[in-house]
């Protein structure tokens, strides 16, 4: 099972790209995809899903290029764009037997998969309740059921906790973190606590570029000695944010707490601090801006 | 894959969606509100100045025509927006990664909206008989006679309706508003073009072949003919100052004789 993306760009009009010269390499194993809002993302998943074609380069899955062979691909696929809507005067089952019509299910096996589905997504219960009446979090669960009926080997989820409430996020993570197993799940959110309990590897885009690709515990490394927090009064905070890139920053009884990455200390009395993946998403984040023409 | 389960889904699920909506419904009763302004004779189809008795036939053809008439119009609005509504809900970016190509997708919707006026038309259809019944002058109930004129006078009209809400779905230009207006103005230019024609082939609304046969039989029954076949609403002739009360001379008319030639018209 391999999903290669080789040396991939996509051009919207003019000199307008939206992708440009991405490579990729996947196997199985939960692949977070992050970046800001307008970096890629989600016109790489919509070529991934055979949606759109590439403008240049091209993408194979098992050796075959799905710009030329879809069929093998999307036989293999799950999906769930960003945003997902659905027939709200149906009920979840019909809504699911339909696409399971679609995607190629006979008959019989779908409506066992649909039955386990729900089940599994703890839908079992509202099966015959118009999908109108359900919450974002349960409509989302319904998408994923729809991505996940032809039992995919290739799952990809498009922002799929943006709308959700605290708890649905978390219930969500860990629903897609089961789900991994023998299959390449894509992941892609600008959220970096979507991926950080449960991606096995991190690809971070920027400005249409692959800025990073590695391991969470490789991305930590890079930046395990250059997070700081310090206190500093709140009049100043406005200034700090024009040095440094901050992180996070906590109001307390004596001023606020920021928090930023940085090679050297920013402050005499900032402190070293323990790295999470929001700093090292920060840290090249910060450094490929730095690095974009003026 | 089998070609027609997910074809058949695909209609089935957009039909569902769409026939569970309340505007659905409001749609359904105005068709029942058609039929009752028929059968207190406040809606008369008539060929100059004679109408036929009651029978299966002469109901179920007044209501194929005004079915063609007013859905060419109304249900162009009822059935338009499904592309856009898979757009917006995304659901078309899933369909996308499915095995289905375009063309099914597009004749799963035209099958939908299809359904969507085969429904309304089995309203009025059970109105036809309903109306039949009321008005007493024959009541003996002919299901051929009920059923063919929907089947050749108001499906081919509105299966070309279906088509075009579909078209101006799937073109940007037409989406929205623009589309809406556009058709309105296509669909007066149909009206004023159907008017003058006389060839069956391009009848679009299935007046011409209804209005041949009466045409026929009226000459048989009484020696004239010449006249156009009219529909008057009583209520808006009398806002109009026109005399709505006439008296209109009964004929028997046993329905329209369907040849070949005339079923490949209809389907053409």
């Amino acid at each position: 099972m391999q999903l290669l993306i080789d040396h991939v760009g996509k051009r919207y009009r003019g000199d307008l790209w939206g992708l440009r010269d991405f490579t990729l390499d996947l196997g199985p194993g939960v692949v977070g995809l992050l970046g800001p809002n307008g970096a890629g993302k989600s016109t790489l998943m919509r070529m991934l899903a055979t949606i759109t074609r590439p403008t240049e380069g091209r993408i194979t899955w098992n050796g075959e290029d799905t710009a030329r062979k879809p069929d093998p691909l999307r036989e293999a696929l799950g999906y769930l764009p960003q945003e997902f809507g659905v027939y709200p005067n149906l009920t979840p089952v019909e809504f699911l037997e339909y696409l399971s019509a679609v995607k190629g299910l006979g008959a019989r096996r779908a409506r066992r998969r649909i039955a386990e589905l729900l089940d599994f997504l703890g839908l079992g219960s509202d099966r015959d309740r118009r999908l109108g009446g359900f919450s974002g979090g349960m409509k989302q669960r319904v998408g994923i059921a729809q991505a996940l009926l032809n039992d995919p080997q290739l799952l990809i989820v498009d922002e799929p906790t943006a709308g959700l409430d605290p708890e649905e996020r978390v219930r969500f993570r860990n629903l897609l973190s089961d789900l991994a197993g023998e299959r390449i799940v894509l992941l892609s959110t600008h959220i970096v606590s979507d991926v950080e309990a449960i991606a096995t590897r991190i690809a971070i885009l920027n400005r249409g570029h692959l800025v990073s690709d590695a391991t969470p515990e490789w991305l930590l490394s890079r930046v395990a000695d250059r997070v700081w927090e310090w206190v500093i009064p709140s009049e100043e905070l406005a200034a700090a944010r024009q040095r440094h890139v901050i992180g996070a920053a906590v109001r307390q009884s004596d001023g606020i707490r920021v928090r930023v990455v940085s090679d050297a200390p920013p402050a005499q009395s900032a402190q070293p601090t323990q790295a999470a993946l929001e700093d090292a998403y920060l840290y090249f984040i910060s450094a490929d801006r730095a690095e974009a023409p003026r | 894959m089998s070609y027609l389960r997910p074809l058949y889904h695909l209609a089935q699920a957009d039909f569902r969606e769409r026939a569970r909506r309340f505007s659905f419904l409001l749609t359904l009763a105005g068709g029942a509100y058609l039929a009752c302004e028929a059968i207190r004779g406040g809606l008369v189809l008539h060929y100059g100045p004679y109408c036929g008795r009651y029978n299966s036939a002469w109901v179920a053809t007044g209501m194929a025509c005004w079915a063609s008439f007013f859905l060419s119009l109304i249900g162009f609005y009822i059935v338009r927006g499904t592309v856009e509504h898979d757009r917006r809900t995304r659901v078309g970016e899933i369909l996308a990664t499915t095995p289905i190509g375009r063309l099914s997708y597009l004749l799963g919707k035209f099958l939908s909206n299809l359904s969507v006026f085969v429904c309304m038309l089995a309203v009025l259809a059970l109105g036809a008989v309903v109306m039949q019944w009321l008005r007493g002058e024959d009541m003996r109930v002919d299901p051929g006679a009920i059923l063919t004129p929907f089947l050749l006078v108001s499906i081919p009209c509105l299966a070309f309706v279906a088509a075009v809400a579909l078209l101006f779905d799937s073109l940007p230009l037409l989406a929205g508003a623009v589309g809406n207006t556009a058709y309105f103005f296509v669909w007066l230019w149909l009206v004023e073009r159907m008017d003058r024609l006389s060839s069956l082939r391009w009848d679009l609304f299935g007046k011409n072949v209804v209005a041949s046969s009466l045409a026929a039989s009226v000459q048989e029954q009484f020696g004239e003919g010449g006249y156009r076949l009219q529909t008057t609403i009583k209520s808006l002739a009398a806002a109009a100052g026109l005399q709505a009360s006439q008296e209109y001379i009964s004929f028997t008319w046993h329905g329209l004789h369907y040849t070949p030639g005339i079923v490949l018209d209809r389907l053409v």
